[in-house]
């Protein structure tokens, strides 16, 4: 970690002190095992830490760098990572809240995750309006509570594996596109960008969009819609298109245990400055994104098991028809005894096929994905993880990889 | 909010007090009593109410909860007559789930006793506990079901709920009846103590505050011991 880093990283390790140390350190010898509350109840800070070590090899050492399965959109593994991340709820009024989320990875300058007002209109309806950097209305799995919310270490291929295409770059033509495959942890194409990026996943979980969110409805049946800056893969503070996404979630919990739930989305993906390369300003329709989604969860005694599958559509203006991908995942846990579980998750992520004068097949490698793992809870809010990965692939310089990783997780 | 002292199994240690302590029989002590040890515990300390952990990931606002009381203390004899540990008979209790409150937040019970765990909330709960005498996992159940649970050993037992973290709840086994849990005005009385000398103790929210000896003579038939835990 450089200096730059260090001075950036100590606000954000001098407010974790504060909830570790601080209001407790009169009574010393304890620590917290919950939030901590400040001001009368009116700010509650809350922490969440993680080490995750795996057997994937660095990225210095080894140019194909374990096939970049599990890498994020901020470049880091989620296999090897340190997070720091700090919540904090602040009652502006009865039903006002100020809500944020800071989150360091891996020494970087802290991120805000979340930034966001939630607003209760009306007192004795279930309705909310939040506004700012908000949390997704897509999907089920981004808006799991922390990391205690993953059984395992790895991510959902939907929610994290790195396609080819990019928010800023466009490939002239197909032959161009299917150069990509497989190299989504750094795709580069004439038309647009030419800086170093990553290429975009289904729905990411490791940014939130910004813009307005309402929600309606008591836990058994709820709707939100919200209307955000960026896409599901792509969520921007700042617009780069003029456009907004339009997203919507529908829950339902016939029963008390079992969730079902639907989402979908539409947004226009590229920035203008990708379709000003094009001159094609008029053409605007052949830059969004939509997507459907979903998602199901059933518990039971000491089984919790979950599935959802996402659909994805990319108009791309240079290439005669969109890009579709879909993925699917089930995943259960099992307490095997008090503070001991397992856990098993399968995942596929699909690409439909493309045809140039030469070749037809998919337009990026589809991947195949098992993970399964044990965790024990040393304590309330201390879990240790190890997994075992194992990755397949239909491209790219790396066809299959396996790894193990352990982690430790500590939260309040 | 419920807090974790730093040493290690804190409340294995706790537990094993209680245990040991127990176990330390007054030789040759009557089978009955007519004692009353009674008094009354004043919290000093403010313990702040749980609270949920920030939600930034979730929509709108959670419900209310019920206020957890705080002042509630047990007050127990540190040794007891030997009689103590014969006359225990199975018994039943309730840790009631409602509101995302457990109710009552301390229950003092008996070794032998089974306790249940309604959960009288339109969620689930998944009650546990990790450590102490008795680990047990009841796994996720609905409104309107109950689990139960037979404490077999003394100790201290932290309870939780896994799916609301911000749910915990003490349960303390005894080996002996010679206990009394305090009501809401900080009062307390434990009855039928024979004549003896005696520690008698004050605990509060997780570990023991305050302690002083006491002497129950022949002719006396009530003592009063007022405790100030801060």
């Amino acid at each position: 970690m450089d200096i730059v880093r260090t001075w950036v990283l100590a606000p954000l390790l001098v407010v974790l002190g504060v909830c570790v140390l601080g209001p407790q350190s009169a009574r010393a010898q304890e620590l917290p095992s919950g939030p901590i509350s400040l001001a009368g109840g009116r700010v509650v800070l809350g922490a969440d830490m993680s080490v995750s070590m795996s057997t994937e090899t660095d990225k210095a050492a080894d140019p194909t760098h374990a096939g970049w399965f599990n890498y994020t959109d901020y470049e880091h593994s989620t296999m090897r990572m340190a997070r720091i991340g700090v919540t904090a709820d602040v009652r502006i009024a009865d039903r006002m809240s100020f809500l944020t989320e800071l989150r360091s990875e891996n020494g970087d300058a802290p991120r805000p995750y979340a930034l966001f007002v939630r607003v209760k209109p009306l007192k004795n309806r279930p309705f909310d309006i939040q506004a700012g950097r908000i949390p997704p209305a897509f999907g089920a799995f981004s808006r799991r509570r922390y990391a205690d919310g993953n059984p395992l270490i790895g991510y959902p291929l939907a929610y994290q594996y790195l396609t080819s295409l990019r928010p800023d770059a466009i490939p002239t033509d197909t032959d161009e596109l299917l150069r990509m495959r497989a190299r989504g942890w750094r795709p580069s194409y004439r038309i647009g960008a030419q800086t170093v990026a990553t290429g975009m996943p289904l729905v990411t979980a490791f940014r939130w969009d910004t813009g307005v969110q309402a929600r309606v409805g008591p836990e058994r049946l709820m709707a939100s819609v919200a209307l955000t800056n960026g896409t599901i893969s792509d969520p921007r503070t700042k617009d780069t298109n003029g456009g907004k996404q339009v997203a919507g979630r529908v829950q339902w919990q016939p029963a008390i245990g079992l969730t079902l739930g639907g989402s979908a989305a539409r947004g226009r993906y590229l920035a203008d400055s990708v379709l000003a390369a094009l001159s094609l300003v008029a053409g605007r329709e052949r830059s969004t994104q939509r997507a459907f989604g979903a998602d199901a969860e059933y518990s039971r005694d000491h089984w919790l098991v979950r599935a959802e599958a996402v659909w994805d559509q990319w108009d791309v203006p240079t290439l005669p028809s969109s890009m579709r991908a879909s993925s699917f995942f089930a995943e259960g846990t099992y307490k095997i005894r008090p503070g001991l579980f397992a856990a098993a998750r399968i995942d596929t992520l699909r690409f439909n096929r493309v045809t140039t004068p030469t070749q037809t097949r998919t337009w990026d490698a589809a991947i195949t994905r098992l993970e399964t793992g044990l965790g024990f809870y040393v304590q309330r809010n201390l879990v240790v993880k190890g997994t075992y990965q194992y990755n397949r692939r239909d491209g790219g310089l790396v066809r299959k990889r396996s790894l193990a990783a352990v982690q430790l997780h500590f939260w309040l | 909010m419920t807090k974790l002292p730093l040493i290690p199994y804190p409340l294995p240690l706790a537990g094993a007090a209680v245990v040991l302590t127990s176990a330390m029989l007054l030789a040759q002590a009557p089978n009955q009593g007519t004692g009353i040890i009674r008094g009354h515990v004043e919290v000093r300390r403010t313990a702040p109410q749980a609270e949920r952990r920030p939600a930034v990931n979730e929509l709108g606002m959670p419900g209310m909860r019920e206020p957890i009381d705080f002042r509630r203390s047990v007050v127990y004899l540190e040794s007891a007559p030997s009689a103590a540990f014969a006359d225990a008979e199975p018994l039943r209790a309730k840790m009631d789930q409602r509101n995302e409150t457990f109710v009552p937040h301390v229950l003092a019970i008996t070794v032998g006793t089974t306790v249940d765990f309604p959960n009288s909330d339109q969620t689930y709960h998944n009650v546990f506990s990790l450590r102490g005498p008795k680990p047990f996992d009841l796994g996720r159940y609905a409104a309107g079901r109950s689990r139960s649970v037979r404490f077999d050993r003394p100790g201290i037992v932290r309870v939780f709920c896994e799916i609301h973290s911000h749910m915990s709840a003490f349960i303390l086994v005894f080996s002996h009846r010679y206990f009394a849990v305090t009501g809401a005005d900080g009062r307390y009385q434990i009855s039928r103590v024979p004549p003896g000398r005696y520690t008698l103790v004050a605990w509060n929210e997780g570990s023991v505050r305050e302690s002083r000896q006491i002497v129950m003579s022949d002719d006396q038939s009530a003592v009063e011991a007022d405790f100030s835990v801060r």
